[in-house]
């Protein structure tokens, strides 16, 4: 009893801590593109509060949302953000991570304007034999 | 009540007790339904959630996450699969059937790996290797 629960806790921290991993790791890649000229845009990970009709067995709480924001200066037209967005989600092996790190709903948007784009991860997976 | 025993003592007459016999206990059997459904709650719980943490570890244990071709496959890939999509087009290649075959065979790989940048620049030395394709 008493190592089930102190286990659950264990994992709770280590589940931040890989959260947490895949979103400074993101971050850094962005920025190192952006310095290196690979990158026009400064792309920024954050969590989110994520959408609930999105929700999946994996789904946090709170925070469900994988958000990237893209520091353009203007306001990115939708292919640009269809684009970041769909290059994220070709990923297998990312995509996978959102998900069982908690993640449901990958959001991007710019920091001019006021639209975005969103979409449920869990739709992007190729199962295999996982079933979320 | 105490009034009742007091007078009761002063005249000396016995006083039948008034308090109303404890019942008998209610049957527990509603608690005991409840119980079960929480131990039966609780057991799919841990029956779903073990499941849950095998997935966890297994995809955890897949590796590294490469963001750095992920960011830029995200500015670069669409450039250079439109360049793909036009150059190795089957289309193009009708005059000789073997080329045609190998044009259709890359243009589905251009096609399933539209987003991963360092698979198409793969895929682009290959048509200039197999198509004789200039870009």
């Amino acid at each position: 009893m008493f190592d089930n629960t102190w286990n659950r806790i264990i994992n709770w921290f280590r589940d931040r801590a890989d959260r947490s991993a895949v979103v400074r790791g993101f971050n850094m890649a962005a920025r190192d593109a952006f310095v290196s000229g690979n990158a026009p845009t400064l792309l920024e990970a954050s969590i989110s509060r994520g959408c609930s009709d999105y929700r999946h067995s994996f789904s946090n709480w709170l925070n469900s949302g994988f958000r990237i924001k893209a520091f353009s200066g203007r306001q990115l037209t939708k292919s640009e953000i269809v684009s970041i967005g769909e290059t994220i989600l070709s990923d297998d092996v990312l995509v996978r991570r959102l998900v069982v790190l908690g993640w449901d709903t990958l959001e991007v948007h710019c920091d001019e304007g006021d639209y975005g784009c969103r979409w449920q991860i869990k739709e992007f997976l190729s199962l295999g034999n996982n079933n979320f | 009540m105490i009034n009742a025993i007091l007078l009761a003592a002063q005249t000396g007459v016995k006083v039948k007790n008034t308090i109303p016999a404890a019942q008998p206990v209610a049957s527990h059997t509603w608690i005991y339904i409840i119980l079960a459904v929480v131990v039966v709650l609780a057991k799919i719980y841990r029956i779903k959630h073990s499941q849950n943490e095998l997935t966890r570890k297994k995809v955890l244990n897949e590796g590294n996450i490469n963001f750095n071709a992920t960011i830029q496959s995200a500015f670069h890939s669409s450039e250079i699969y439109d360049q793909l999509k036009v150059k190795c087009h089957p289309d193009r290649f009708v005059d000789d059937p073997e080329k045609m075959k190998m044009a259709d065979a890359l243009f589905q790989q251009i096609s399933k790996n539209k987003n991963n940048y360092k698979r198409l620049l793969e895929l682009k030395a290959e048509a200039e290797q197999k198509l004789n394709v200039k870009f």
